[in-house]
C-alpha cells in the first residue's frame, strides 16, 4: 500500500530527532552525523527501533545533511551514505515488525544544503536542483516511500527540492518548513506562501518542523489550514532549546508535548511526529494520546493566489494591480537597457510601480534580436533581488516561458494561453510543472469572437484542457481581452458580460486595460472609466500602468465606494494634504548647476527639462551645466570641505538630469553611443559593490559608457569584456585582503594577452604602493580620484 | 517577534561619513533605518567550546593557534592572543537576514546616496545587534565568567579563510540562515561570526586601552575621503585590533 491511499485518512506518525540521539550516544559537536551511517550503523539501527516500539510508521533516514556538498572530503558518496541509511532503516523494520506489513515506511529525509542561492548567496539555483536529485535518484534506487523534504526555511530551496523530487521520481513527497514565531521563513516568506508553494509544486503532505515546540505550531496551524487542502504534517521541537555551560535540554516533557500534539491533530494535522529534543519517549506519548482520535477531514480553502517570497496576492477579495511597464514597446530606453543588459533600469522601472502601489509586476522583455531566455532569466533574478512580491511572466515564446517558470521564487502569474491547440498543449503543462497560474486569453484559431458567448466558450474550452492537465479552475484567470474602443464601439460591453457570467461560474478575470483607447487623445479618461466600468463587473485584476494619477485615483475611489476601504483610510492617506499645485512649482527654482551642487534630484531634472525647452543642445547642458557643478563638488570633496553624503547627492541629482537628456535624445533619434567605453568591476569572491557603484555613476555622470560587470567577476570576463569592447580604460574593486589575489590575477590576464588597457584598481584595501606592486596603472582612493584618473587618460581634464 | 533594534544614528551617520550637522544626511540615515527595521529578521547562535593555545614553536608564551574541543583548529597570532589563558569561548554567528540584503539592493536601484545611507545603517544595526547578543549570552554564564570583546575572522593575521572550520564547527549558522561562500563571503552580507572568550574570575578582562597602546596606532584617512566601501564594515572595536593598516580603522 502506498502511503498515498493513507494519508488523511488514518493518522501517520514520523519518528522523532536522530541527532540529538546520536548525540547521547557519543556523537561529537562538529561530526557528521551523517557518517553515522557509515560507522555506528548498529547505533542508528537501534534508534530507528526504539522509534517503532513508540509507535513511528514513518522512519526518517539519517540523511539529513547527506548532499554532495556536505559530503565532500569524507571519503563517501552520497549514493553510499544513502545507501547505507536505507539498510539501517530497513533493518529495523524487520527486526522490530511492530506496524502491520504495509504500514512500514521509510522517508528519504533531505535537509537544506547549507548554503544560499543565487541572487542573495552564491549557489546557482540548477546547482540546488543537482545537489537534491542526486540524493533523491539515491534514495529510489535504496527503496524510499516517500521523501520528506524538511526543515525549509528558504522557499526557494524548497522549490529546487521540490522540482528535484518530482523530476527525479513518482514518490510522494512531504514537504515540512521551519517558522519563526511571526510565521515568516528566514528568507521571509509567510505560511501562506510557503504552503501555496509546496502545494503548488505538487507535494503530497505540506506542514511544519523544528524551530519552535508544538505551541507555535498550534499557532500558526490554521493559517496553513486556510491556504491548502494537503494534509498537514506537525513534526514541533520538544519546546525551546536551554544550552547551559554547553549542555542543551529541552523546554517540554513528553506529557505537554503529547497533549498539545494532541490538539494540533484535532486542529487538522494529519501527520505527526517529533524534531530536535524529542526521543521515543515524547513518540510514545504522542501516540498514545492520539491513537483515537479520527483523522481530520481534508481542508476545502484553495484560493487562486500568486506568490513571490513575502506574502501571497489572492484574487477574488480587493482587486488586484498588475503593472505593466516592465515591457518594450513604445520604451526606447528600457529597449537600450535589454539590449545592454542594465537590469538596474529595469528594476528602476519595477520599483517606481510598487511605490505607486502596483501589486504584481508584469516582466515582458521580449525584443526582436535580444536572446529572451537570457534576458528573461536575468531580469526575473534582479527584480527578485529587490522584491518578495510577486511578479507576472509575460512572453509569447515557450522556451522563455520554461527558462522563466524554472528559475523564478515563488508561484508566478503567466501571461499567457489562449485557446489555440499548439498554445493548450505547450503552455498547461509548463504551468501544471511549475506550479504557475495562469492567464488565459480569450481567443482561439477562429480569432476573438464578437460576442460575449463566444468568448464565454473559448474561456471554458481553456478551463477544460487545464483540468485535463491536472491544473484546478482556481489556478486560471481569464482575459476577456480589452480592444481598442474606436475601432469595436461594442467591446468594453462584451467585456463587461464575459466579467459577470464568469464571475458568477466562481472563475476570476483579469485584463490589461490600456489597449482601449489607443488611438484616442486623453487615454487616461477613458482607460480610468473602463477601469471603473470593468472593476464594477467584477474584474479580478487589472493590468495598467500604476503611474498614472488618473488609474490610481479611480481605483481608490472604487475601493472607498465600494466599501473595500474601511473608514476610506487608504484614501485619505494617498490624498489628504495634496497640493493643488505641483510641489516644484511652489517651491524655488534653481538653475541646473545649483540643483547638482546641491543634490537635489527633482529639481536638477525639472532644470534639464526646462533647458532642454528653451531649446538648449543637450551636449551644451552638459558641458555647461552639469559637468561644472560635478568638478565644484569633487574640489570640495577634495579639500574635504564636503563630505561623502553630499558627492553622492549630487552624484544622484546629475544621473537624474542625464536620464531626462537621455530620454530626449532617444526620442529625437540624436542618441550617440556616448562616450569612451570604461569596462568596470568588482574582482572575483568579491561581493561588495557600493564603491563601484559610486565611481560608475559619477563616470557616467561625465559621458563614459561604463560597462558594469557586475561582483564577484572572474577574470576572464573582465578580459573578454575589454577586448570585446575595446576599452582603454578598466577598473576593479576589492573590499577585502583575501580578494585581492584575484585582482591581481585579473591583471596579469590582461598583461599577458598584452591587452592594450590602462588599469586602474581601488577598495578600501588598497594602497597606492599594493597598486603598484600588482601591477596597476593607478590607484583611485576615492570616486573622484577615479574621475580624474579617467579624464586625464581620455584628455578631458 | 523579530527583535527591536536600538538604533544609534550618531554611529550611522559616522560610518555614512556625515559632515558635522548634515540634516540631509539624517534624514536620509533615518528613512533608510525605517525600511531596514520594516524587514530584518536578525537572528543569531553561539556554540560553547573548550579551548587552549598551543605555539607551533613550543614556546608557550607566544602561541599561533587556538585549538577546539572536537578537533577545530584556528591558526591566528592575535586570536590566541585575544583567547589568552580562557579555557572556555564561544564560536558566535549573526545576521540581519537576507532581506535586509533585498531592501540594500533597493536603495542602490534609487539612488547612490541611498544605498550608502543603508550601508551604514546596516553596519550600526548589526553590530548594537551583536552587543545585544553577548549581553544575552553573558546572563546565561555562571557568576565570575566574563565574556570578551568579539574577535572576527579578517581581524588582525586571522585569515578569512578559516571561516570555513568556524561554520564547520558552527554548525547551528545554518540555522539562522547564516551561509558562507566559496570565497569566504558570508550570505546574508550584513552578518558577523566571531570567537568570543570566556575569561574566568580570576582573569581580567583585557583592557582595550592596554592593547591599543601596544600597537603601532596609524591614523588611517577617514575623514570623508574613502568611498562608502571603507566604511561599510567598520566597526566600533577598532582600536583593539592589530590590524592597524586596515581601511576601516577608526582611532
Amino acid at each position: 500500500m502506498s502511503i498515498r491511499d493513507l494519508l488523511g485518512k488514518e493518522l501517520l506518525y514520523f519518528d522523532g530527532a536522530m541527532g540529538t540521539q546520536l548525540q547521547a550516544a557519543g556523537l561529537r559537536p562538529g561530526e557528521n552525523t551523517d557518517l553515522w551511517n557509515m560507522t555506528h550503523g548498529d547505533v542508528v539501527t537501534a534508534v530507528h527501533r526504539a522509534y517503532i516500539a513508540a509507535g513511528a510508521n514513518i522512519l526518517k533516514t539519517n540523511t539529513f545533511g547527506a548532499n554532495a556538498l556536505k559530503l565532500a572530503g569524507t571519503g563517501y558518496s552520497v549514493e553510499e551514505v544513502v545507501a547505507a541509511a536505507f539498510s539501517h532503516a530497513r533493518r529495523a523494520w524487520e527486526e522490530s515488525p511492530v506496524a502491520p506489513a504495509d504500514r512500514r515506511f521509510v522517508a528519504l529525509d533531505l535537509g537544506p544544503t547549507g548554503k544560499l542561492i543565487e541572487p542573495f548567496g552564491d549557489l546557482p539555483f540548477e546547482d540546488a536542483v543537482a545537489l537534491f536529485a542526486e540524493q533523491v535518484r539515491a534514495g529510489v534506487r535504496a527503496g524510499a516511500d516517500l521523501i520528506l523534504i524538511e526543515t525549509q526555511s528558504d522557499s526557494y530551496e524548497t522549490k529546487a527540492a521540490l522540482l528535484a523530487a518530482r523530476e527525479n521520481s513518482d514518490l510522494p513527497v512531504f514537504v515540512t518548513f521551519t517558522f519563526d514565531e511571526d510565521g515568516k521563513l528566514l528568507n521571509g516568506a509567510d505560511v501562506e506562501t510557503a504552503v501555496l508553494l509546496a502545494d503548488a509544486l505538487g507535494a503530497s503532505a505540506v506542514g511544519f518542523n523544528c524551530g519552535f515546540g508544538p505551541d507555535v505550531v498550534r499557532q500558526l496551524l490554521p493559517r496553513a489550514r486556510a491556504a491548502t487542502d494537503l494534509p498537514l504534517i506537525a513534526n514541533p521541537n520538544a519546546g525551546l532549546p536551554v544550552t547551559e555551560g554547553g549542555v542543551t535540554t529541552w523546554g517540554i516533557s513528553p506529557a505537554e508535548f503529547a497533549a498539545e500534539m494532541a490538539d494540533i491533530c484535532r486542529e487538522g494535522a494529519a501527520v505527526l511526529g517529533g524534531c530536535c529534543g524529542t526521543n521515543p519517549a515524547y513518540i510514545a506519548a504522542l501516540t498514545a494520546a492520539t491513537r483515537d482520535l479520527p483523522a481530520p477531514p481534508a481542508g476545502r480553502h484553495y484560493r487562486t493566489a500568486v506568490t513571490g517570497y513575502g506574502s501571497p496576492v489572492f484574487f477574488g477579495d480587493t482587486p488586484v494591480l498588475i503593472g505593466e511597464r516592465i515591457n518594450p514597446t513604445g520604451k526606447p530606453l528600457l529597449k537600450e537597457a535589454l539590449r545592454q543588459g542594465d537590469m538596474d533600469y529595469v528594476c528602476r522601472l519595477g520599483l517606481e510601480q510598487l511605490d505607486k502601489g502596483a501589486h504584481i509586476l508584469d516582466v515582458n522583455v521580449g525584443l526582436p534580436g535580444l536572446d529572451e531566455v537570457a534576458s528573461m532569466r536575468q531580469a526575473l533574478l534582479a527584480l527578485q533581488g529587490i522584491t518578495p512580491v510577486p511578479l507576472e511572466l509575460d512572453t509569447a515564446t515557450p522556451a522563455v516561458l520554461e527558462a522563466g517558470l524554472r528559475c523564478y521564487n515563488g508561484r508566478p502569474l503567466l501571461n499567457s494561453v489562449n485557446g489555440k491547440e499548439e498554445s493548450l498543449s505547450t503552455v498547461l503543462p509548463l504551468a501544471k510543472k511549475y506550479g504557475a497560474v495562469v492567464v488565459g486569453l480569450c481567443l482561439d484559431e477562429a480569432g476573438i469572437a464578437e460576442t460575449a458567448a463566444g468568448r464565454l466558450a473559448v474561456a471554458e474550452k481553456i478551463l477544460a484542457r487545464a483540468r485535463s492537465y491536472g491544473l484546478r479552475e482556481e489556478d486560471i484567470l481569464i482575459d476577456p481581452l480589452a480592444l481598442t474602443v474606436s475601432t469595436s464601439g461594442e467591446n468594453p460591453s462584451i467585456d463587461q458580460e464575459v466579467i459577470r457570467a464568469l464571475k458568477a461560474r466562481g472563475i476570476h478575470t483579469v485584463m490589461g486595460v490600456s489597449n482601449v483607447s489607443f488611438g484616442l487623445p486623453n487615454r487616461d479618461a477613458i482607460n480610468s472609466t473602463f477601469l471603473a466600468l470593468s472593476l464594477e463587473a467584477g474584474l479580478a485584476a487589472a493590468i495598467l500602468n500604476p503611474q498614472s494619477a488618473r488609474m490610481r485615483e479611480t481605483y481608490l475611489a472604487f475601493l472607498a465606494l465600494k466599501g473595500k476601504d474601511a473608514g476610506c483610510q487608504a484614501y485619505v492617506a494617498e490624498f489628504a494634504g495634496t497640493p493643488k499645485t505641483p510641489v516644484a512649482a511652489a517651491v524655488t527654482e534653481y538653475g541646473l548647476k545649483d540643483a547638482v551642487i546641491k543634490g537635489l534630484t527633482d529639481h536638477s531634472r525639472l532644470a534639464a527639462r526646462k533647458l532642454l525647452e528653451e531649446r538648449k543642445e543637450p551636449l551644451e547642458i552638459i558641458n555647461g551645466e552639469i559637468i561644472p557643478a560635478l568638478n565644484v563638488i569633487g574640489d570640495g570633496f577634495g579639500r574635504k570641505t564636503l563630505f561623502l553624503p553630499q558627492l553622492l547627492r549630487s552624484a544622484d541629482a546629475a544621473k537624474g538630469a542625464f536620464e531626462v537628456l537621455k530620454e530626449f535624445m532617444q526620442r529625437a533619434g540624436t542618441a550617440r553611443k556616448d562616450g569612451d567605453p570604461i569596462v568596470l568591476a568588482t574582482v572575483r569572491g568579491d561581493i561588495h559593490d557600493i564603491g563601484k557603484n559610486i565611481v560608475k555613476v559619477l563616470w557616467e555622470n561625465y559621458g563614459y559608457r561604463v560597462l558594469d560587470l557586475g561582483r564577484d567577476v572572474a577574470p576572464e570576463k573582465i578580459l573578454a569584456a575589454v577586448q570585446e569592447s575595446g576599452a582603454k580604460l578598466v577598473g576593479m574593486t576589492a573590499l577585502m585582503t583575501t580578494t585581492v589575489p584575484a585582482m591581481e590575477e585579473t591583471i596579469a590576464l590582461l598583461r599577458q594577452q598584452q591587452v592594450p588597457v590602462r588599469i586602474l584598481v581601488g577598495g578600501a584595501v588598497m594602497t597606492a604602493e599594493y597598486a603598484a606592486r600588482i601591477g596597476a596603472d593607478g590607484y583611485a582612493g576615492d570616486a573622484v580620484a577615479a574621475v580624474d584618473f579617467a579624464n586625464a587618460l581620455f584628455g578631458r581634464a | 517577534m523579530s527583535p527591536v533594534i536600538p538604533f544609534d544614528a550618531g554611529e550611522a551617520l559616522r560610518y555614512f561619513g556625515a559632515g558635522p550637522g548634515d540634516e540631509t544626511a539624517r534624514v536620509l540615515v533615518e528613512k533608510a533605518y525605517r525600511e531596514l527595521a520594516a524587514v530584518m529578521q536578525p537572528r543569531y547562535t553561539a556554540r560553547w567550546f573548550r579551548c587552549h593555545t598551543e605555539s607551533r614553536e613550543g614556546n608557550p608564551a607566544r602561541p599561533d593557534r587556538v585549538v577546539l574541543e572536537g578537533g577545530t583548529v584556528f591558526h591566528s597570532k592575535a586570536l590566541a592572543r585575544y583567547v589568552g589563558d580562557s579555557t572556555e569561548l564561544f564560536l558566535f554567528g549573526a545576521t540581519l537576514g537576507s532581506r535586509v540584503d533585498s531592501a540594500l539592493r533597493r536603495f542602490a536601484v534609487r539612488s547612490v546616496a541611498e544605498a550608502a545611507a543603508g550601508q551604514a545603517v546596516a553596519a550600526a544595526l548589526i553590530e548594537t545587534y551583536c552587543d545585544g547578543a553577548c549581553r544575552e549570552i553573558q546572563k546565561r554564564l555562571p557568576a565570575g565568567k566574563k565574556l570578551k570583546w568579539r574577535f572576527s575572522p579578517g581581524y588582525g593575521d586571522w585569515d578569512l579563510a578559516e571561516q570555513r572550520p568556524l561554520f564547520r564547527a558552527l554548525a547551528s549558522a545554518a540555522s539562522i540562515g547564516l551561509t558562507l561562500t566559496d570565497s569566504c563571503m558570508m550570505a546574508p552580507i550584513k552578518s558577523v561570526t566571531a570567537v568570543i572568550a570566556v575569561a574566568g574570575a580570576a582573569e581580567p578582562l583585557v583592557d582595550p586601552e592596554v592593547l591599543e597602546a601596544q600597537i603601532a596606532a596609524k591614523e588611517a584617512d577617514t575623514s570623508g575621503g574613502r568611498t562608502a566601501a571603507a566604511r561599510e564594515t567598520a566597526g566600533s572595536k577598532c582600536r583593539r585590533c592589530g590590524k592597524t593598516d586596515c581601511a576601516f580603522r577608526r582611532l
